[in-house]
């Protein structure tokens, strides 16, 4: 069978699993937008984990994060690691979304940073801000399967085909029970994305150096600059590419509307617990894959060749580079099936029924969310189509990547300040989100690092500043910080939360 | 509203990361096996995860029920 048939094959075989797991999904579905976006807020913690696993882990981790460390060495395990410990700040404001979500019935943090400060445009900003910056983070998976399955089907498949299929999978996943069927194609991918990316590592560490031992001795002996410090990360490197990780589960919203959906304390618990160790493994897998590559391929033209090269190397067997391809692909298609549900759920309610003041029954904005979803597909595969076609995903992906996590940190401080100062307001929330964004875009992209932070650093201080500054000189909502935050007081200790 | 225990906890998570960037920067710059940073931010990871483990443990379901869920 011809590499191309034998892709094919697989693919198919994993859409035809998923589409199975999609369809029991739908099942268990109800009716109605929090059913459709939010699971009826009731998923189990086993499910949620792995889906938030899923969802946080795009092809970035066995495609980039490999190659980083290829390049850089070790500071790649230390950002990637950072970003885990930033998890603490699902600890600490988890609890805080899951109880204001199911108190005053949020979709998203745009709906929740309206209703505390006031102001449906806030909102609205924050909807764009999304918008602005997951759309071609979006398209940058869509890429990055394009360019995987073309190198492994020889260029028998094309990029554009690549794409497209999985724009229907992820539209299909995303369409046919909201996120429950999201959530459980999701906590199937994340199964297989562990599973083949640890089989791949035995086989290399095993068949490639004859075991742990030798692998670790080559490693010392032939890479010592890899493993000093952080590597050949400088420090300013270093800093601009952890922080907005740090930030991550709060600025992303694909991942903070999961924050609505556990259905207790104990689901809510096993959904941080379970991501936690399965992303503790799969870093470490990530990085073990790229020092591999280091020393079994030491030659290779670009960095992020390190996962393809490794992979066809004869040590690995055909029928594993198969499946780790597909948890490769599962991993970017179980992104983008989130990013577009998560959008589409902010442009119905936060764009069209808050923002422009459109009323609908729930039906009709349930409707209008599903061709969103559709919609959104179609823009992310002609964005990526676009830039594959233009320059490569080597000009693409490092500065979209940079701009989407540092431009989606700007709402960062807004978040903060909605749980935590009565004194913060709509105008602080509004200034410092814009205009956090537009330096992030202009520094981004006209590739200037004063002093030599980067631009999520920069945009980061300035937006921190604004927000503050603004806050204080204008009127806060009080009577909704007094009721929100209120809330929050008296509840928090009930369930022993911080 | 930020209780004791929360304080405790932020100091913490803010010591952990002092020393996740100041150590492999300065007292690790000079060792080049695997035995410097690699294993270094592994027990740190394992540190922060524990910790995140020992927060949420308290964690409980109110003896009244979920009022939230009622309103």
């Amino acid at each position: 069978m011809s590499s191309a048939a034998q892709t094919w094959l697989a693919v198919a075989v994993y859409a035809l699993i998923g589409l199975t797991v999609a369809l029991i999904a739908r099942r268990r579905m109800g009716g109605g937008v929090n059913e459709f976006f939010l699971a009826n807020r009731g998923l189990g913690g086993v499910v949620a984990a792995l889906s938030y696993a899923a969802t946080t882990y795009s092809a970035f981790m066995m495609v980039g994060l490999a190659g980083i460390t290829y390049k850089l060495g070790v500071g790649a395990l230390g950002f990637e690691l950072t970003y885990l410990g930033g998890l603490v700040l699902v600890v600490f404001f988890g609890p805080r979304f899951w109880l204001a979500g199911k108190r005053f019935n949020y979709l998203t943090h745009a709906e929740l940073l309206a209703d505390r400060y006031q102001s449906p445009l806030v909102g609205v900003v924050a909807t764009l801000l999304c918008l602005v910056f997951l759309i071609p983070y979006g398209a940058i998976q869509l890429m990055g399967i394009g360019y995987l399955l073309a190198t492994l089907s020889d260029g028998t498949i094309s990029i554009t085909g690549a794409m497209a299929a999985a724009c229907v999978l992820a539209v299909l996943w995303a369409a046919i029970a909201g996120l429950r069927s999201v959530a459980w194609t999701d906590a199937l991918q994340a199964v297989v994305m562990l599973i083949s990316a640890l089989l791949v590592l035995g086989f290399v560490i095993q068949r490639g150096f004859g075991g742990i031992s030798p692998f670790v001795s080559r490693l010392n002996n032939e890479v010592p600059e890899l493993l000093s410090g952080a590597g050949l990360f400088s420090f300013n490197l270093f800093i601009g590419l952890s922080l907005p990780w740090l930030f991550f589960s709060l600025s992303n919203p694909q991942v903070t509307q999961r924050l609505f959906v556990p259905r207790s304390v104990v689901a809510f618990k096993q959904m941080v617990g379970g991501f936690l160790i399965f992303g503790f493994i799969y870093t470490i897998t990530a990085v073990l894959w790229g020092f591999s590559a280091r020393l079994l391929l030491p030659d290779l033209a670009a960095p992020d060749l390190a996962t393809p090269s490794l992979l066809a190397l004869p040590i690995v067997p055909q029928v594993l580079v198969l499946v780790v391809m597909i948890g490769i692909l599962a991993a970017a298609i179980s992104t983008i099936d989130s990013i577009i549900l998560t959008l589409s759920s902010l442009v119905g309610r936060d764009l069209v029924r808050n923002g422009l003041k459109v009323q609908f029954s729930e039906q009709r904005e349930l409707r209008l969310g599903k061709w969103v979803v559709v919609v959104l597909a179609v823009i992310f595969f002609l964005f990526g189509r676009w830039a594959a076609g233009k320059s490569g995903l080597a000009f693409m992906i490092v500065p979209l990547s940079s701009a989407a996590a540092a431009g989606l940190l700007m709402a960062v401080p807004a978040l903060i300040g909605a749980f935590f100062w009565k004194r913060a307001t709509g105008a602080g929330a509004l200034t410092s989100m814009t205009t956090g964004a537009v330096l992030v875009l202009v520094l981004q992209f006209s590739d200037l690092k004063p002093l030599g932070m980067w631009p999520g650093v920069w945009g980061c201080i300035v937006c921190v500043a604004l927000f503050i500054g603004i806050s204080l000189m204008t009127t806060p909502p009080r009577a909704k910080a007094e009721e929100f935050i209120g809330y929050l007081e008296r509840e928090l200790p009930r369930y022993r939360f911080f | 509203m930020m209780t004791r225990p929360f304080a405790y906890w932020l100091i913490w998570f803010c010591v952990l990361l002092v020393i996740d960037i100041g150590v492999p920067f300065t007292l690790l710059q000079n060792i080049p096996t695997i035995a410097g940073s690699f294993t270094f931010w592994l027990i740190w990871g394992l540190v922060a995860i524990f910790s995140m483990l020992v927060m949420m443990s308290g964690w409980r379901e109110p003896a009244d029920g979920d009022r939230a869920a009622q309103q």
